[in-house]
């Protein structure tokens, strides 16, 4: 029997075919080696041992692989995560949109939802938030719900604090939220004209033009074949002048890079899509 | 004595203490030295410039912090970027990741060396410096299972003597070396 912590690349595509059998979920284009950790923790929390045992309880059904799915694709980050990238949306981006009648925004794997609501607090502080439609896509149903909710929690408010702080709003983030058991609340007005959707960035299509799209690590858990076919479909669902934003690590497949995808912050990975 | 294996990296992780040894490696390998070598070191996680410049300034060979799927290469330094976990694919390509935090660490060296553990095995040479955390041991403990080299820095030498000391409380590594001696030992390994 082996042992999951030693998980070999075979013993990983049998649990990935196992988990796509049982749920229509494919992971195998994921990046394996923070999927691997993945799998281990998995295995930990459901007690686990052998891949054998793994392979069986996906085969078996039930809730084990919505269990395991959860685990894998569970993802969070920081409100306003690099100030810098924050700053440049707040400064040129959202200025140069504000000209539409509508500004269609994306934001593609969206997690527990951090970046809309950072997004939405600096569209509200424009004036934008009444013309801005924006859909919030991820793959994992439980951090859309969380998303929804606009709560974030309490052990997390010190770096979302930090991050905001170093943008300069002239407030303060508590402003915007208000404490309840432990957890950071925000209004669920602030996202009214926000649509959180489960969307497979692998398996779907893209959910219609946008004027910004935001994907900022989650592509890090991609493998290169997926990463190139899903900004692929980013491109397609970009209209003219619009601007997408990735993780300040991450980069544009050479693939891509330069087809009508203009750098205006390489710094923080902002690209905009040519005009004609 | 000397191990005359075929390394393919040199991995090396540090904290608190760590920086004036880091400079001492950075300034003593030459040009040309045929691995690559990466750097985990716990560092402020708002601050993205100054540490990759000041590692850069007193070294002989390049020094970068990778994208995500950027390749290992040898001859070259890479340092972990700040608020990212930096693991590595069994193709030799950088894998970056924000996942949660491992002993209040991004980047977690428990994570970097047990991910170069996994894919290098014993073509792995592996040492923590002085830090104040225990973020690294059970990672050298795993990358030393799967048979890589485990070097610590010399407690007693080390400014702060707890990460290594904490590599001491698993498993008897390979090497107890000083700074000096580290640095011997990875002109002699190649």
């Amino acid at each position: 029997m082996k042992a999951v912590e030693v998980l070999s690349a075979q013993d990983v595509n049998l649990i990935l075919s196992a988990l796509n059998e049982a749920s229509a979920v494919d992971f195998r284009d994921y990046a394996r080696a923070s999927l691997r950790d993945r799998i281990v923790r998995v295995a930990g929390l459901h007690r686990i041992q052998t891949v054998e045992e793994m392979v069986r309880r996906l085969r078996e059904g039930k809730d084990f692989p919505q269990k395991m799915i959860h685990e894998i694709s569970f993802n969070t980050t920081e409100m306003y995560r690099d100030p810098g990238f924050w700053k440049y949306i707040r400064d040129r981006v959202l200025p140069d949109l504000a000209g539409r009648d509508r500004i269609r925004i994306w934001h593609a794997a969206c997690g527990t939802g951090e970046e809309v609501y950072s997004l939405n607090i600096l569209l509200e502080s424009a004036g934008l938030l009444g013309r801005s439609e924006c859909l919030a896509t991820d793959l994992n149903v439980q951090a859309l719900a969380l998303a929804r909710k606009g709560r974030f929690p309490v052990r997390s408010q010190k770096v979302h604090e930090l991050n905001w702080n170093a943008m300069g709003m002239g407030s303060e983030l508590s402003a915007h939220h208000r404490i309840e058991n432990h957890a950071m609340v925000f209004d669920t007005d602030l996202v009214r004209n926000v649509s959180f959707e489960r969307h497979d960035l692998g398996k779907d299509r893209v959910p219609g033009a946008f004027d910004l799209l935001l994907c900022r690590n989650a592509m890090i858990y991609f493998n290169p074949a997926l990463q190139e076919k899903v900004i692929r479909k980013f491109v397609e669902g970009l209209n003219p002048g619009g601007y997408l934003g990735i993780g300040y690590k991450e980069s544009l497949p050479a693939s891509v890079r330069g087809r009508r995808l203009d750098p205006v912050d390489p710094e923080e990975k902002i690209y905009k899509i040519a005009l004609s | 004595m000397k191990e005359k294996r075929a390394y393919q990296v040199v991995v090396i992780g540090g904290s608190a203490g760590s920086f004036p040894v880091v400079r001492k490696i950075l300034s003593t390998l030459p040009a040309g030295y045929p691995l690559p070598v990466v750097f985990c070191l716990h560092r402020l996680k708002e601050v993205r410039h100054g540490l990759l410049e000041s590692l850069a300034y007193v070294s002989n060979l390049p020094v970068e912090e990778p994208g995500d799927k950027q390749r290992v290469e040898p001859g070259r330094v890479y340092l972990a970027p700040a608020n990212y976990h930096l693991l590595v694919e069994e193709e030799h390509t950088f894998a970056l990741s924000i996942d949660r935090e491992i002993n209040f660490s991004r980047p977690s060296i428990d994570l970097t060396f047990a991910s170069f553990g996994h894919v290098y095995g014993g073509r792995m040479l592996g040492i923590i410096l002085s830090g104040a955390n225990v973020d690294g041991a059970s990672g050298m403990l795993q990358a030393h299972r799967r048979g890589a080299l485990a070097v610590i820095q010399d407690p007693e030498e080390a400014l702060v003597g707890t990460m290594p000391r904490k590599v001491l409380g698993l498993f008897q590594p390979d090497h107890i070396l000083t700074s000096d001696g580290i640095v011997r030992h990875l002109l002699e390994a190649v």
